[in-house]
């Protein structure tokens, strides 16, 4: 009993420690450093286009202008939209990538560990065989993931619990046996290989204004979700016992973790395909700024996150024009030997 | 791995088995009988530049691609047809053929089986290494058409009926292609430079967007008057939405199959940012700039070609062909 008092006290500690001004300053810098990526991402790309155009096409929607209507309708129509759903995409992935690697104990828990991509590839792989609308794609691919992880869910209880190990462990059988399948879809129907595989290397360049409308509010309010476990998060890895006797429902938090970091993935796999390593590696390097206490780490994981994609992605669609390369290209070949950097550090 | 370190002879054992067995399944050395003394029918140069050597007029014929069999019904040797893919539909009596599976990867034991004097392949790199290696491995004589232009077409129609024996019906056939393609020259000569349309094939349009560059149906583009847009690259690829609006083509041609019998101009009308295309803007009913060509003409190399020549040059200028369409001007583009 004196023990948990001790821990509570400690606990409130943390609470008031999140907003040190170190801390503030963190997250203005990733502010900036957002709003500067945004500007500059405007204007790269296939075509040129001039800081001053990307401010007239952005605010000046009315005015006759000195810029070409081909520059102003890329701007407006192409980019901007997509530069969204880069920012809501990573800045969704790395939450639910901090939520889970909380949840699990684990650093290399990510977003996809309970078999989510697996799901949402079968559900996009069986969309394009049957020539879905891209919207109906996303759809399919929503409703598969979120199945999957209800799924692995219900497989990992044991009684009234769900033990962590046994969650990992579902989570990879279930994943396996879902690409089983998808493989087989995509070996029989060779005409949609290519759809699928692409769609399976995560890209963003089918993302316009209508897409984002109706992708937005899922990953906000998965975030929202997570956002309201932290203090959870924060207790978790002292061990569940320990998480009990301090008055927190372990399997409740669990289970709303999961299901918000779940809502988060899905969605954002739905509209972007698979985009492997943002949510596994930017915790760790906000974990590096700002220290592991979730009430910090999981803002900054979404802003940070989102600067990482929204950059992965402007070199996708500008290294070798006018092809764009798949953004989860980018960011396995940037963040894969980043990650293992980590881990030799980690070692030292 | 520790297993191994404890019993090395164990590995060694595996290895030498291993090669053992995988010695006993390839033979390179295999004796083909080839060495004939008798003067062969027949030597031609495919479009591999393979010399190939056909011994005696072929009476079984297979054909792998759907392109192949209309030549080989083309020159009248129809009947010597005994293999063909799912997707040879073109003429109809080729449907009463058996099938030796799909264009993509048909099934060597069913060629095999089939015995064929002559197999008619296509020329890419995955047909040479899936199958012509393969079926030129067990000495049959494989011809490989790997024609990009019509010309190739004209020529590779006159060498299958060189194979079979009917040069006298393919002529026939060359002169009704001939014909039909000197007359959409002669209303295309007719155009000025600054009146012929810049034209950009889309394959595909979904999650990405194919186009091409330098291929068959490029060049049908070219001779019906049409200007193939430049984007810096030959054969297939897939180009950005930017890209799209950046070389603004006059008229945009797709595989009528494309999207599965659903209007394309209208999917990019709708498009928030494609809906500002000179094409998409030009379009109207009577006079499309965004024009669907009949997928198996536009993507056969096959004696059809005039025929999808004429849809083609039909379709890029209306004008010529009869119909009063205005002379489209580009839209200003500041």
């Amino acid at each position: 009993m004196e023990k948990a008092v001790r821990w509570r006290k400690r606990l409130r500690k943390i609470d008031i420690q999140h907003l040190k001004p170190g801390k503030t300053r963190v997250i203005i810098v990733l502010l900036v450093l957002l709003f500067a990526s945004v500007c500059l991402s405007l204007s790269l790309g296939h075509v040129q286009i001039s800081l001053s155009c990307v401010a007239e096409a952005v605010l000046a929607p009315n005015k006759a202008s000195s810029c070409s209507v081909g520059d102003l309708v890329i701007v407006r129509s192409i980019r901007f939209p997509r530069i969204f759903v880069a920012i809501l995409v990573g800045a969704g992935l790395s939450v639910a990538g901090a939520g889970m690697q909380g949840l699990f104990r684990n650093p290399m828990a990510d977003p996809y560990i309970v078999g989510i991509s697996a799901g949402a590839a079968l559900g996009a792989s069986i969309g394009f065989v049957f020539h879905l609308h891209i919207m109906f794609v996303s759809l399919v691919a929503f409703t598969a993931a979120m199945c999957t992880s209800l799924l692995v869910y219900s497989l990992a209880r044991v009684g009234g619990h769900v033990p962590v190990r046994n969650l990992l462990l579902a989570g990879i059988a279930v994943g396996y046996f879902l690409s089983a399948i998808t493989m087989l879809i995509m070996f029989l129907a060779r005409k949609e290989v290519q759809q699928i595989v692409f769609w399976l290397m995560g890209s963003l360049s089918t993302s316009d204004w209508t897409k984002l409308q109706y992708a937005l509010p899922v990953p906000a309010l998965g975030g929202a979700g997570v956002y309201t476990h932290a203090r959870e998060l924060n207790i978790l890895p002292l061990g569940e016992e320990q998480a009990l006797s301090l008055g927190i429902d372990v399997e409740k938090t669990k289970r709303y973790v999961l299901i918000f970091s779940s809502l988060i993935t899905a969605s954002s796999v739905a509209i972007s395909g698979v985009i492997g390593f943002i949510g596994l590696v930017t915790p760790h390097m906000v974990r590096l700024l700002v220290g592991p206490n979730h009430k910090v780490l999981i803002p900054c994981s979404a802003l940070l996150g989102a600067v990482l994609l929204l950059w992965s992605d402007t070199i996708a669609r500008t290294i070798i024009p006018p092809v764009e390369i798949p953004v989860g290209v980018v960011t396995a070949l940037g963040g894969g030997p980043f990650f293992v950097y980590l881990l030799r550090r980690g070692k030292r | 791995m520790l297993g191994l370190d404890h019993k090395p002879w164990l590995l060694i054992l595996t290895i030498t088995l291993a090669t053992a067995l995988l010695g006993c399944v390839s033979q390179p050395g295999d004796p083909l009988p080839t060495q004939k003394t008798t003067k062969p029918w027949l030597t031609i140069e495919d479009d591999l530049g393979r010399e190939i050597i056909i011994e005696n007029p072929p009476n079984r014929i297979v054909s792998t691609a759907p392109s192949n069999t209309e030549i080989v019904f083309a020159v009248g040797a129809g009947d010597k047809l005994v293999g063909r893919t799912d997707q040879c539909d073109q003429p109809e009596e080729a449907k009463k053929v058996d099938s030796i599976g799909p264009y993509w990867g048909p099934s060597i034991e069913t060629i095999v089986a089939k015995q064929p004097d002559v197999v008619l392949t296509t020329g890419e790199e995955t047909t040479r290494k899936n199958l012509i290696e393969p079926l030129a491995s067990r000495g049959i004589t494989v011809v490989a058409l790997s024609p990009a232009t019509i010309d190739d077409v004209l020529r590779d129609i006159e060498m299958v009926a060189k194979i079979v024996g009917t040069t006298e019906t393919a002529k026939r056939v060359l002169q009704q292609i001939e014909t039909k393609r000197a007359e959409v020259r002669g209303r295309v000569s007719t155009l000025r430079e600054e009146e012929r349309k810049s034209v950009l094939l889309i394959w595909w349009f979904g999650n990405e967007i194919w186009t091409s560059n330098g291929v068959f149906a490029n060049n049908i583009v070219e001779e019906a008057g049409g200007k193939n847009v430049n984007l810096g690259f030959t054969g297939y690829s897939m180009i950005s939405k930017e890209a799209l609006l950046k070389v603004d083509p006059d008229v945009i041609l797709y595989p009528d199959d494309m999207l599965g019998g659903k209007s394309f101009y209208n999917l990019l009308s709708s498009d928030d940012a494609l809906k500002h295309l000179s094409a998409v803007k030009n379009h109207t009913k009577k006079c499309p700039t965004v024009i669907p060509i009949d997928a198996n003409l536009l993507s056969r190399p096959g004696p059809r070609v005039a025929i999808a020549l004429e849809e083609v040059s039909r379709g890029l200028y209306p004008e010529l062909y009869g119909k009063s369409c205005p002379v489209a001007k580009k839209i200003e583009k500041n």
